[in-house]
């Protein structure tokens, strides 16, 4: 807990005389949108505020009848075991601050600076005010409730492609008793839209799709082989101009001129392509002369944009075997491995070595890190 | 009188039968080839395995076999097609899974989150490294004719992979197969997985490769056989396996691609059911 006391100077000049002592309480915590999340009623999801509505969480307080030092930190409720065990000191400290009698604001971006500056993972917190009595020394607490939402997973799959998603998502909610994840399931031909809302809501997903090299088959259009297909899906959305193209030969690509912004998936613990050729980089392919690919394939783009880990594959993988994949990846997961080992296990498991080389995943970025707690993505500074 | 010699013939049946029973049960069953499987383990025969495999590569950080026993505490079983039932521990020295019918660690796992550091190994120093862990763990690597077939680096990995290829006269196997994942600046392993099944055959299969073409073109029509190749198939949790034809099958409906593995029994034309 922080101590204030020794950094103020003169120490306190009314110490043991009769004055009005300090009077402090924080008024109000709202998300990004004015919405009061004090008390813990409105669960607050840190990353959508943050990510969607662009602003910080706001703590309003105020100060009475004499200036004060405040401080103000964040820890988990007593009852949270998982925040208790995960954070080894506070889950935030703010900066000390002297004021006069009156009403303030501290803005907060959500973060753990002790996790990566990862936003804090779910469950009930105590948001404590501490105001040291300028005039006398004397400490001053209130200490409201919050209540942080789990994460959010996406399964999202192409509506022919559904077999896979109700048993992922009972594998996902069994993650330790159901606390782990916020799901949300889709099935959906329009892949740029998943994108950006995995880049505005999701800690992990996963996409069981067509694919083809560089690119996940958003569309179920009649289109040419080659070609921009979807430019017209994202226009007009936040993440403006993600390039999709078909074609075995030509691929497609997140990113380049007209690509998701840089660090858009910064936020994105893992995401797992399970589709044939999603890990193959597509051949170098302009259009009109200008070069438009970047000769990325999807989870290295994805990657590249932010996202902690990815995996997709470099081949066609059949449909039974991957299906098996799939279920052990998440069995593996829920025992406590990385995206990575998971991954592995899943792949060892497969009975025909031929089969197992095809379903070997191609991993990118940090694929040790463990999966529990869920929890956003490591901000990128 | 006789109904009483009948009544011992048939308790002497009983107990012929029951013995031979047992004696299956206790000798496991035959693989294709002829090799015996071996006897199914006890839990506690499972520890001895994981404490023998951890004194074999070096990792038993200096604790008795009963201390390392203690600490892997009580299994988890499951059953997988590429080794039959298996135990699964998960402890401080890792996670360990023991093939119940044969004692065989087929699967090893261990945590190493610190970051890489510089030098990296490089392929030659990390193929090196698999190669002297894969003759610990998997002692019968040299008798098997296995072939390094994978290499890749990908971020803090080396991932690598060993295929069993088959002899002269071999005309199926069970390819078996070693999974290594190493960091790349120590060569510490941190993932192992194998399979170590005996099943091969060397007498011919009745259904031809153009006949196995032929019935998987009628059962997939729209579908495009990539490979085709003969192939023990495990069956049974991996008691026996069947000889088949495994086909890798691409369907490519407009610019969409799927696949399926498909197998035929090689002796009776039958498509078999992908038990993954």
């Amino acid at each position: 807990m922080p101590d204030v006391g020794e950094s103020i100077n003169p120490p306190f000049p009314l110490k043991n005389q009769k004055h009005t002592e300090v009077a402090a309480s924080i008024v109000d915590i709202q998300d990004g949108a004015g919405t009061s999340i004090m008390g813990g009623g409105t669960e607050y999801d840190p990353k959508q505020n943050a990510v969607s509505n662009g602003q910080k969480t706001i703590i309003k307080y105020q100060v009475q009848n004499q200036s004060a030092a405040v401080s103000l930190f964040i820890e988990p409720d007593p009852g949270n075991t998982p925040a208790l065990n995960y954070y080894p000191i506070l889950a935030k400290v703010f900066d000390t601050a002297f004021v006069d009698p009156g009403q303030y604001t501290m803005e907060w971006d959500g973060r753990c600076p002790h996790d990566g500056n990862r936003y804090i993972i779910q469950g009930a917190y105590k948001v404590h005010l501490l105001a040291t009595c300028m005039a006398c020394g004397i400490d001053v607490r209130d200490v409201k409730d919050i209540k942080v939402k789990k994460p959010c997973a996406h399964l999202y799959a192409l509506p022919e492609f559904t077999g896979d998603l109700p048993d992922a998502q009972s594998r996902l909610t069994s993650l330790s008793g159901g606390t782990q994840f916020e799901i949300k399931s889709s099935t959906s031909t329009d892949g740029p839209t998943q994108l950006v809302e995995m880049h505005e809501e999701a800690a992990f997903s996963y996409w069981s799709v067509h694919g083809l090299a560089g690119l996940l088959l958003c569309t179920d259009r009649p289109v040419p082989r080659t070609g921009i297909v979807s430019e017209d899906f994202v226009l007009g959305t936040k993440i403006n101009g993600i390039i999709v193209l078909q074609g075995q030969t030509t691929g497609g690509v997140v990113g380049g001129k007209n690509g998701m912004p840089d660090h858009a998936l910064d936020d994105v613990f893992a995401a797992v392509l399970s589709a044939c050729l999603t890990a193959k980089s597509p051949a170098k392919f302009s259009l009109l002369g200008l070069p438009i690919l970047s000769g990325l394939n999807l989870p290295d783009a994805m990657y590249q944009k932010g996202a902690d880990t990815t995996l997709g594959f470099k081949v066609a993988i059949p449909i039974t075997p991957a299906s098996q994949w799939a279920r052990d990846f998440f069995d593996e997961l829920k025992q406590g491995s990385s995206v990575g080992d998971a991954a592995r296990v899943a792949t060892s498991n497969i009975t025909n070595p031929a089969v197992q080389e095809k379903l070997t995943a191609t991993i990118y970025g940090n694929s040790g890190a463990p999966f529990l707690p869920a929890r956003y993505g490591r901000k990128k500074d | 009188m006789a109904a009483r010699k009948i009544k011992n013939c048939a308790t002497i049946a009983v107990a012929i039968s029951l013995i031979s029973v047992a004696i299956a049960v206790k000798s496991g069953p035959v693989g294709s080839n002829g090799e015996r499987v071996k006897t199914m383990l006890t839990e506690e025969q499972a520890k001895q395995k994981v404490c023998e495999f951890l004194i074999a590569i070096g990792k038993d950080s200096g604790f008795t076999p009963e201390r390392i026993r203690e600490l892997l505490g009580q299994p988890k079983m499951d059953n997988k097609a590429n080794a039959g039932p298996r135990f699964n521990f998960r402890s401080p020295f890792g996670n360990f899974s023991v093939a119940e019918r044969t004692g065989d660690i087929v699967s090893y796992q261990v945590v190493d989150a610190n970051p890489v550091k510089s030098p990296e190994l490089t392929q030659a120093q990390a193929e090196a490294e698999a190669g002297r862990f894969v003759k610990l763990a998997y002692p019968q690597f040299d008798q098997m004719n296995f072939k390094l077939t994978d290499v890749n680096q990908a971020n803090d990995r080396f991932e690598l992979r060993y295929a069993q290829q088959k002899r002269p006269g071999e005309i199926s196997i069970f390819p078996n197969f070693i999974m290594i994942s190493e960091r790349t600046d120590t060569g510490a392993i941190l993932f192992y997985a194998c399979s170590h099944l005996p099943f091969s055959r060397t007498t011919p299969v009745k259904v031809s490769e153009q006949q196995a073409r032929q019935i998987i073109k009628k059962a997939y029509p729209t579908g495009s056989i990539e490979t085709l190749e003969l192939y023990e198939k495990p069956v049974n949790d991996a008691a026996g396996s069947i000889t088949t034809w495994s086909a890798f099958v691409l369907f490519e409906e407009g610019v969409a691609v799927q696949a399926e593995q498909v197998y035929i029994n090689a002796d009776t034309g039958e498509v078999v059911k992908d038990e993954d």
